[in-house]
């Protein structure tokens, strides 16, 4: 139960990052240590104590550009939830859509659809990634002008949904072969149902629960690529605030300012673990018999 | 010549920098001028000389031991060791070790003299500079064991006229043609059949000399004999392209197995003698290269010094903004940690076609956040803020501010914003084009919070690190600013300005990366180029520097500060004033 309320509690501070940033009376973006002479030392690291935490910079700055940590963490959980929230939403819908259709048509839609989710399953997502997205750049951005946000965030949606649907698909496919052979499923053949109807009102209802589950467990799995992917350099890149990059940069500087590493760091953790939880307390409370 | 890596700043592009202020006397015979008045600017000041006498074996090092393997960790392969290809600092460190030129430097208590290497002197001229003579030494072999000939240095220089080998300096190549523009319309290289006609080089191999003949005075010859381009190359075992990997050596060094991108060795050269040669040593057995990490895990490594690391040191792996304070703060590796200035001033390009105002280029230069971009980049530890075209250490430098660049490193956005204002062009789009590092990343974030304080809108664009100066090498390339940087092939201006600043010579890869074209400055640096009188030609250079500086061709930003750990074991190792790097000569493991 914990697990939900925080888990409720970053999707708040997504939503009001905003509105926190302005009664902090910070922004993500303000260079604050390079404006201001005195907050960073000569090597560019944050004076004072764990990273230059105080009463102003409440998480401290960032080294060398000297932005502030606290709002840096904030606008970051927006990036990471509405990445993956947005990729896990796609990847459920598409992914549901495509395992009920082929398992209850059958045949030879069956086969087909069978062997496209085999081959993207097949696909080494990452290097997928790592090769895609510097070709989306040069397809979509002119040389003038700047990697437009939405194309990033798009690009990263559509890369994490394009790869990871099969997960869904397979799932609901078998869930979708057992159910549609079931007594219930016939007799509302043979009252003269349509398919829509029997998807419907005879199938669905019956696959709202892994559908659930699947959708908890996927959203902190995207959570973690996504990070992943910033660490990287393929993913979110300067100034929009993310956590993976965050990590990257800790662990650059890790020796002589641990704190711009640990803040990200237990974040992403305390935030994927709470999601895990959810996700298998949900699973507990919808779908008992399964292990 | 560019630093071999990408990782610092935004990666540096600069010839062999060679640091010394003190006009150094040219010549031996009759007529170029030996003069030692020291022109260049008190504390930077570095004591120069010619000596003709020189004769092998090197000066030892004080407590030298022989024997064993030294690590050197770098984070790329180099590109070229072709002898016809070299010009990039790191090329010309382990060129110095497998190569041998006509002339070259011995480096010794921070006291740099040139020297002949191959050749017995820095060369003769009976008639003021127009022709040069150099006697081949005894006993000098290439690794095969075969003798050095004179005419094995004319092919040498023969092969860098071909139309493939465009990265070496070409400074030998358009003397011998005789005229600024292209030089390969003089002679195509040796692979089309035709040779040198020795009415511009004679080699003669029975009196064991090479001789060359120019149409104007070159002063300055007895430098251009340092670099690679007098490599000797057998024509026998020219492997044409091949050769870029795995080159005859003539130095003390060889190489012994070469995987591109992953390692090299060098073991020693059974053939080289070293009563040959007055500054190479051959202490080490062995040096191990690998190749292939990333710049921050090798200074690591380096700083932690573990195992086999303990006996490493790096040439091009400058310490990263990241270590800097752990370096500074740790007696024990500030101990082991090189720090000097090198001959390279950095700068941030602004490409002269695309923006052709001067008065835009002059509010750029207000609005860049200089100091933004060297904290982030490290600190005072990476260098003083620059403000002219040549570094304090050529000769003839003047300390010129023109824009007070030096008094606010912060940038004044307010004065670009009134330039801006006056022009109604608030608000006008820049294109930033920057080498995609962790760091160079930063620094975009910087410079465009900087330049946007100035009025301008700047777009931020990231270049893959290993082409990035393919990329803005290109004459039609998108950007507007782009960094780079450039210092001096030997101690005189004409290896500054004219290599970087003569619009004639504007082409795709060319130096010239801003694209800068005056017609009155390039008439200057022709008639400069000639002067014999050369401490009234450095005072020269630093006049036209200032002339240069009123139209901004670029933001000069930092007069480079190297900064670079070794392991512990490792003995005899110096920041180079030639190469601004360590150098790998008289290197040895301490016991």
């Amino acid at each position: 139960m914990v697990s939900a309320y925080v888990v409720l509690f970053f999707i708040l501070v997504a939503i009001l990052a905003p509105l926190i940033a302005k009664v902090y009376g910070k922004n993500p973006y303000i260079t604050y240590g390079q404006d201001t002479p005195g907050l960073l030392d000569d090597y560019g690291f944050p004076t004072g104590p764990h990273g230059g935490i105080n009463k102003y910079f409440w998480l401290g700055l960032e080294p060398g550009l000297g932005r502030d940590v606290f709002t840096q963490l904030v606008y970051g959980a927006r990036t990471s939830l509405f990445i993956a929230g947005s990729a896990a939403l796609l990847t459920t819908t598409f992914g549901v859509l495509y395992g009920i259709v082929t398992a209850y048509l059958g045949g030879w839609v069956d086969a087909v659809g069978g062997r496209i989710m085999d081959i993207v399953y097949a696909f080494p997502g990452l290097l997928f990634i790592i090769a895609f997205s510097p070709v989306v750049e040069n397809v979509f951005v002119q040389p003038d002008e700047e990697t437009p946000v939405w194309l990033r965030f798009g690009s990263i949606i559509f890369i994490l949904s394009v790869l990871g649907w099969v997960y869904q698909a397979r799932l609901i496919r078998g869930q979708v072969l057992s159910l549609r052979e079931r007594e219930f499923v016939d007799a509302a053949r043979m009252s003269g149902a349509s398919s829509w109807r029997i998807v419907r009102h005879e199938l669905l209802p019956n696959l709202w629960s892994p559908i659930l589950v699947t959708f908890s467990l996927t959203l902190p799995a995207l959570i973690t690529t996504e990070a992943a992917l910033a660490f990287l350099g393929v993913g979110i890149i300067e100034p929009i605030p993310d956590w993976g990059r965050m990590i990257n940069r800790g662990a650059q500087v890790y020796t002589e300012d641990l704190s711009y590493m640990i803040f990200p760091g237990l974040a992403l953790f305390v935030l994927v673990l709470c999601f895990n939880l959810l996700g298998d307390s949900v699973r507990d409370a919808l779908d008992p018999k399964s292990t | 010549m560019r630093r071999s890596t990408g990782v610092r700043l935004v990666a540096v592009s600069g010839l062999l920098a060679l640091a010394a202020t003190a006009c150094g006397g040219s010549s031996t015979g009759g007529g170029t001028k030996t003069d030692d008045g020291k022109t260049g600017s008190g504390d930077s000041a570095l004591s120069f000389s010619v000596d003709n006498d020189a004769k092998g074996p090197a000066y030892d090092v004080p407590g030298h031991t022989t024997g064993g393997t030294v690590h050197l960790l770098e984070d790329v392969d180099f590109s070229h060791l072709d002898p016809a290809r070299i010009y990039v600092n790191n090329l010309q460190n382990v060129g110095l070790m497998i190569h041998r030129q006509l002339t070259s430097y011995i480096e010794k208590d921070g006291k740099i003299t040139l020297v002949g290497d191959l050749a017995t002197n820095t060369g003769e001229t009976s008639d003021g500079g127009k022709t040069w003579t150099f006697t081949l030494r005894d006993n000098v072999k290439f690794q095969d064991g075969s003798d050095i000939k004179a005419s094995d240095i004319k092919y040498g220089v023969e092969r860098g006229f071909d139309a493939a080998y465009t990265e070496g300096p070409s400074y030998l190549y358009e003397w011998i043609a005789g005229k600024s523009g292209n030089f390969r319309d003089f002679y195509e290289g040796p692979y089309k059949g035709k040779s040198l006609p020795d009415t511009s080089v004679k080699a003669d191999d029975a009196a064991k000399t090479i001789t060359f003949f120019f149409d104007q005075p070159r002063p300055d010859m007895p430098f251009a004999g340092g670099l690679m381009t007098t490599v000797p190359v057998q024509k026998a075992k020219d492997t044409k392209e091949k050769y870029d990997t795995n080159p005859q050596s003539t130095g003390p060094y060889m190489i012994s197995e070469h995987h591109i991108d992953k390692d090299m060795t060098l073991v020693k050269n059974p053939a080289w003698d070293a009563d040959s040669d007055p500054l190479r040593h051959q202490y080490v057995d062995t040096f191990a290269f690998e190749f292939g990490s990333e710049a921050l895990v090798l200074n690591k490594r380096l700083i932690a010094a573990n195992g086999e690391d303990a006996s490493a040191m790096s040439l091009s792996t400058l310490a990263l903004p990241e270590v800097l304070k752990q370096i500074n703060e740790t007696p024990e590796v500030k101990a082991r940690t090189l720090v000097g200035n090198t001959a390279f001033v950095l700068v941030t390009n602004i490409n002269n076609t695309r923006i052709t105002d001067v008065e835009i280029r002059k509010a750029l230069l207000y609005a860049y956040p200089t100091f933004q971009h060297r904290q982030i980049a490290g600190g005072e530890s990476v260098g003083d803020f620059a403000s002219t075209v040549m570094s304090p250490t050529v000769p003839g430098y003047e300390a010129f501010d023109l824009y007070g660049q030096k008094d606010h490193p912060q940038g004044q956005p307010e004065k670009a914003m009134e330039i801006l204002k006056a022009k109604g062009k608030v608000g006008m789009q820049v294109v930033y084009g920057y080498s995609n590092t962790p760091t160079g990343q930063q620094v975009a974030v910087a410079v465009k919070a900087g330049l946007e304080k100035g009025g301008f809108k700047v777009v931020a664009k990231p270049i893959d690190r290993k082409n990035f100066y393919d990329v803005i090498g290109k004459v039609n390339n998108t950007y507007d600013l782009y960094g780079g940087g450039w210092g001096a092939d030997w101690p005189s201006g004409s290896t500054v300005i004219p290599p970087t600043m003569d619009g004639r010579k504007i082409a795709d890869g060319n130096p010239n990366y801003q694209h800068f074209n005056d017609p009155d400055i390039n008439k200057e640096m022709d008639r400069i180029s000639l002067e014999t009188d050369l401490v009234q030609a450095s005072k020269d250079w630093a006049a036209l520097d200032k002339k240069i500086m009123e139209k901004v061709p670029f933001i000069p930003r930092i007069y480079d500060r190297a900064t670079q750990v070794y392991g512990p074991k490792v003995g005899g190792v110096y920041l180079s004033k030639v190469l601004g790097e360590p150098s790998m000569n008289g290197v040895y493991l301490k016991k």
